[in-house]
């Protein structure tokens, strides 16, 4: 740490306390340590943990959240939701490696300038402490900043601060680097590449039959998006017109087109290719959640940072270091998200928990690595390369000093990561698997006790259509006695969750999740199995909504596929019922 | 007689039978091998044929009795290939004979075996698209040549377990069963060799989103020619499976299995989208009111008389053609009427079209079994395990292996004209094979020049 490091810190204030309250602090002259830019939004409810974890990303070394007292709030309870908000983040920021102490929750009224420069001086003596964050700026091209200057941010308690407003709001990638800059200066390069893509995807081979857009259940839900026409454009080198569309960030890379194309085009990575284009264009793309995933990927590119996920193993059997034949476990993203999603009855935190339960019962001890890192999927489909190549380097590192030499995962998404984009992208070639293929090879060893329920299994898209996997899912459901119920669209012709990678999340996806708890209720199953914790995310979020359909057609209990079986192990005491917080509110019948 | 004198001709279709009766007509003598207890083919199954419309087994029955009878022409049905030795002109050709337990010289197709059959109507009949039932005793189809009943060693109840009271036997009034047949091993000595083992059709049930197999009013082409057949399983009446209730609107998807890449059929059967159309014809012609949607890719209708019969369709039967291969076929768990999605080239937007009954035109594969024959006849296949050409353009009959020919659908899809043709061309071919062969050993200069 140089001597004269200061801590920056973004303040983000509700217009009718807390900022106030920082001007009454300026007006009033009040000595405060200049490490401190402020913007202000009009309720602290409206802090979207995504202008958090950007901040942390953009390199802050503390935020501070304020708002109105408990029961002031202007807008009733906006500060109840920035409350949770902040406490869930608090874990992800422990979980991730940042530590809890750099972000701070304090209510400043109006007329507390002092307390609000009270504030200040203890969070910079905090930060102090606990040093520069791990996570440095990204080295931005000229003319664009992000880091805080310091001195001259407060005059008269207006901030002149040069993160800008747009970059916490839009729901984009990260801020153009030089690089970036110097490529879209020169067009060439981009028609040379989109051709290569237009060969390699086999769009040259499309027979224009339609059978892609007729099978795509976004094109079933929004007339304007057609991937034929797409390709047809494609085909007729329209690469600015597909590039600049914003129906490129609607599809969901979910194969359904792929799987019935005649002629092998291969959409999904026509469009991922699309994609990366797109963003070195400078386009924004778009996001669910305001980014906030895809931050949290992004953050944890840097190398200082140590993320510490030991806590899920705890009195389990594990290793550091790899033998001849040790399995890595890659637990992928599971208590981030059961932290950020945590205002939703999700139930995938336990995930890591229980797939080591259930590996150790099959008699593997894997090696897990504390400071894992996210696979980085949801960058590479949102077309952020770099983003995630920079990752990925710093993850094969680390799997690489492990010994490992095959690893086992429980999520579909780091299955198809860490098996395919990290050879391309971090040179990194193991043998991956499947924890539902570990686990199949060797189902009796399980010990799982018949649960005589029916069942339904949904068809993760990157485990089914990108990765072929379909049986051992349904076998270890066999196994645990369970009867499995087919829904009517199941194995390649699965529907998706409705979401994937974090990229967009609208009226359309809550119609497929809605047709696909519909489909899953109608088998007459009890519970839908799904081995995808954004599947069951997804589907969580749709079930506890505003339902479009009478409860009673969609009701069926969702649960991850090493849930059910550890449970049917016997490795799990039964997990209390999440509540579904808002049934009795949304039951509108047929409405 | 010697074997410069005598051709083989292996399988017994349209295409086989054309070759035979050609060369028998030249003065050659023929053996055909013949592997189902019938000849025929898939012609003889079919109900009527593009383009002109003709009722298939009329025309082609005279055919094949016209073959059965000629002096010159020895029929073996119920056998197959097993060894080719030799050159052009010179081959050994070792040839199993399966037993039939049944005598063709004393058979003379009464039937009454078949109607006292411990196991009448048991297993699924598959010249009858395994819509109809048969026996363990049975004749493939009323027309069969030989009109020879068979005993199927796999299910009757005496040859797997001793465990019936045989009254076929009894009912037999030529004492023509005779369970005590073994199988026969065979030489001929033969000039030269015809294949001509045509085509199978493609199970669509991995093409999931059509739902074969799985939804109840969804068939396959071959299908449905049984169905529209008078001679078969529902005597001519169209029916839905669930209901029997004939269908007034019906669908149907092409290209199902063909020119797709991901069952590595990339290529086009040339004959579907024509076949489809009569289909769609024959519905109109069996019921006025009935309503026809072909969802194409694109219309093959090259050759003669082709476009104009797709015309025709059009425009005095009624048919629809969509342009677009739907996506996915859903159905209604009530009606069983079946939902197709498609995109709509012209309006934009995906559309769904409600059908009572769906007829997949699926693609057009090589035999099975056919890697083990061209073992036996020591020739390639191509890359989708088509007889391959020597040399496709200038001599595309003769097989990779001197003095052996292939002929019809075994060496790609086509039509009943073009394997017609390519089975005369054949019998030319070998003739002019054996001629050579000849010439060759009279030690004829000329001739000794020309290789085939
Ligand atoms: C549903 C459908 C509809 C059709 N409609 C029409 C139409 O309307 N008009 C038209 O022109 N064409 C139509 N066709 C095409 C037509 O059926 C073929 O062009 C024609 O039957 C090909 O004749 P072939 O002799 O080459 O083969 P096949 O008719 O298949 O005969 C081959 C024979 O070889 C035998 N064989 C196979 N393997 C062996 C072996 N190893 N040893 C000995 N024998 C063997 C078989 O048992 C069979 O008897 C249709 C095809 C289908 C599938
Ligand atoms: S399904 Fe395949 S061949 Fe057909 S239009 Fe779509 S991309 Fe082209
Ligand atoms: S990948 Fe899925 S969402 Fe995208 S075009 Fe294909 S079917 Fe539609
Ligand atoms: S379905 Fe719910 S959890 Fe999933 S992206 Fe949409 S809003 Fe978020
Ligand atoms: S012996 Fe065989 S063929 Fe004869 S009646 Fe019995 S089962 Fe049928
Ligand atoms: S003939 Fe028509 S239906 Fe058959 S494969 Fe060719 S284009 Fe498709």
């Amino acid at each position: 740490m140089s001597k004269d490091w200061e801590p920056s810190i973004l303040g983000i204030c509700c217009n009718w306390c807390a900022y106030a309250g920082a001007d009454m602090a300026g007006v009033s002259r009040m000595q405060y340590p200049p490490n401190v830019e402020i913007i202000r939004v009009m309720c602290s409810g409206r802090i979207d943990p995504a202008f958090i974890l950007r901040a942390f990303r953009l390199g802050a070394d503390g935020v501070l959240v304020a708002g109105c007292h408990e029961a002031d709030c202007h807008y009733v309870s906006g500060n109840q939701s920035a409350r949770r908000r902040v406490e869930a983040l608090a874990d992800v920021l422990d979980t991730v490696g940042l530590g809890r102490d750099r972000l701070r929750l304090r209510w400043i009224s109006a007329n507390e300038g002092a307390l609000f420069a009270e504030g200040i001086r203890d969070f910079v003596e905090t930060l102090k402490k606990l040093g520069p964050s791990p996570i440095e700026a990204p080295k931005l091209a000229k003319g664009v900043t992000t880091r805080t200057q310091g001195g001259d941010v407060f005059a008269g308690g207006r901030s002149t601060r040069n993160l800008s407003r747009g970059e916490l709001h839009e729901g984009g990638g990260s801020p153009l680097r030089e690089s970036e800059l110097a490529s879209e200066s020169d067009p060439s390069v981009n028609q040379v590449d989109f051709q290569a893509l237009v060969a390699e995807t086999g769009v040259l081979n499309c027979l224009e039959c339609g059978k892609c857009t007729a099978s795509c259940p976004v094109a079933r839900r929004d007339e304007t998006f057609s991937p034929r026409r797409t390709i047809e454009k494609a085909l007729e080198g329209l690469a600015e017109d597909i590039e600049t569309d914003r129906l490129l960030w609607s599809c969901l890379t979910c194969r359904t087109c792929e799987q019935r194309c005649p002629s092998g085009v291969s959409y999904s990575e026509f469009v991922r290719g699309a994609r990366a284009e797109a963003k070195r264009l400078g386009q924004q793309g778009r996001t669910s959640h305001s980014g906030a995933n895809h931050d949290l990927m992004r953050l944890q590119a840097a190398p200082k940072l140590k993320p510490n996920r030991m806590a899920a193993y705890e009195g389990l059997k594990v290793k550091e270091k790899a033998g001849k034949d040790d399995w890595l476990y890659f637990a992928g993203c599971a208590p981030y998200y059961q932290a950020l999603y945590s205002e939703l009855p999700v139930q995938v935190g336990n995930i890591p928990r229980d797939s080591v339960a259930l590996l150790n019962r099959a008699g593997i001890v894997p090696v897990v690595m504390a400071a894992e890192r996210c696979c980085g999927h949801d960058l590479l489909w949102n077309g952020d390369v770099e983003d995630f190549a920079a990752l990925a380097r710093v993850s094969a590192e680390a799997i690489k000093a492990t010994g490992a030499r095959k690893i086992v995962t429980s999520c579909p998404e780091c299955y198809r990561t860490l098996a395919v984009d990290f050879k391309e992208h971090a040179g990194l070639d193991l043998e991956v698997k499947h924890i539902s293929e570990v686990l199949a090879a060797d189902a009796g060893a399980l010990g799982l006790s018949g649960t005589g329920e029916v069942v339904t299994v949904q068809d993760a898209c990157r485990l089914g259509r990108q990765m072929g996997v379909y049986d051992p899912p349904r076998e270890l459901l066999a196994a645990a006695g369970a009867q499995v119920a087919e829904m009517a669209h199941t194995r390649g012709d699965a529907l998706c969750c409705g979401v994937s990678a974090w990229v967009s999340c609208g009226q359309c996806s809550k119609s497929m999740q809605v047709a696909r708890l519909k489909e899953a209720a109608a088998t007459g199953a009890s519970t839908l199995v799904t081995p995808c914790l954004k599947c069951s995310i997804h589907l969580t979020c749709a079930s506890s909504g505003e339902l479009p359909v009478p409860r009673q057609e969609v009701d069926v209990k969702i649960m991850d596929l090493t849930a059910y079986l550890a449970r049917a192990a016997g490795l799990t005491v039964a997990a209390e019922e999440p509540e579904p917080a808002m049934a009795a509110a949304s039951d509108k019948g047929d409405a | 007689m010697s074997a410069a004198n005598e051709v083989m001709v292996i399988g017994g279709g349209v295409c086989g039978i054309q070759a035979a009766l050609d060369l028998a007509d030249k003065g050659f003598q023929v053996r055909m091998i013949e592997r189902e207890p019938t000849i025929g083919g898939r012609m003889a199954i079919l109900d009527k044929v593009f383009p002109t419309n003709d009722c298939s087994i009329c025309i082609l029955a005279p055919k094949m009795i016209m073959c059965y009878n000629n002096p010159n022409i020895d029929v073996v049905t119920w056998a197959e290939v097993q060894k080719v030795e030799g050159k052009a002109g010179d081959f050994t050709v070792t040839v199993l004979k399966k037993p039939r337990y049944v005598k063709e010289e004393e058979c003379t197709g009464c039937g009454d075996c078949i109607e006292v059959c411990t196991l009448k109507d048991e297993f699924p009949n598959k010249w009858n698209a395994n819509l109809g039932m048969r026996g363990a005793v049975f004749m493939p189809f009323l027309q069969a040549v030989p009109r020879v009943a068979i005993v199927d060693d796999e299910k009757c109840l005496t040859l797997t377990k001793q465990k019936c009271k045989m009254p076929c036997v009894r009912a037999c009034k030529r004492k023509a069963l005779d369970f005590k047949m073994k199988p026969e091993t065979v030489k001929y000595n033969v000039g030269a060799v015809i294949v001509a083992t045509g085509l199978d059709d493609y199970d669509p049930s991995e093409i999931t989103e059509y739902g074969y197999g799985r939804f109840t009013n969804v068939v396959r082409a071959m299908e449905y020619e049984r169905l529209i057949n008078a001679s078969g399983p529902t005597g001519g009446h169209v029916h839905r499976f669930n209901d029997h209730e004939r269908p007034k609107r019906m669908g149907f998807i092409q290209c199902v299995g063909a020119r797709d890449l991901r069952v590595d059929h990339p290529y086009c059967c040339s004959v579907c989208c024509m076949y489809a159309t009569k289909d769609a014809m024959l519905a109109r012609e069996h019921y006025p009111d009935i309503e026809s949607f072909i969802f194409y890719t694109d219309l093959r209708a090259f050759g003669k008389g082709m476009d104009e019969y797709i015309r025709r369709g059009r425009e005095e039967y009624g048919i629809k053609y969509i342009r677009g291969k739907p996506g996915e076929v859903t159905e209604d768990p009530e009606t069983k009427n079946l939902f197709l999605w498609y995109e709509d080239a012209t309006d934009g937007g995906i559309k769904s079209l409600e059908v009572d009954f769906l007829v997949l035109a699926t693609a057009f594969i090589p035999f099975e079994g056919v890697e083990n024959l061209a073992a036996s006849l020591g020739i390639e296949l191509d890359e989708y395990k088509f007889m391959k050409s020597r040399d496709p353009l200038l001599q595309p009959l003769d097989s990779t292996r001197e003095g052996i020919l292939v002929a019809g659908t075994c060496q790609g899809p086509m039509d009943v004209t073009d394997s017609v043709e390519q089975g005369g061309a054949a019998a030319n071919r070998a003739a002019e094979i054996i001629a050579q062969a000849c010439g060759a050993a009279k030690t004829s200069k000329k001739s000794a020049t020309r290789s085939a």
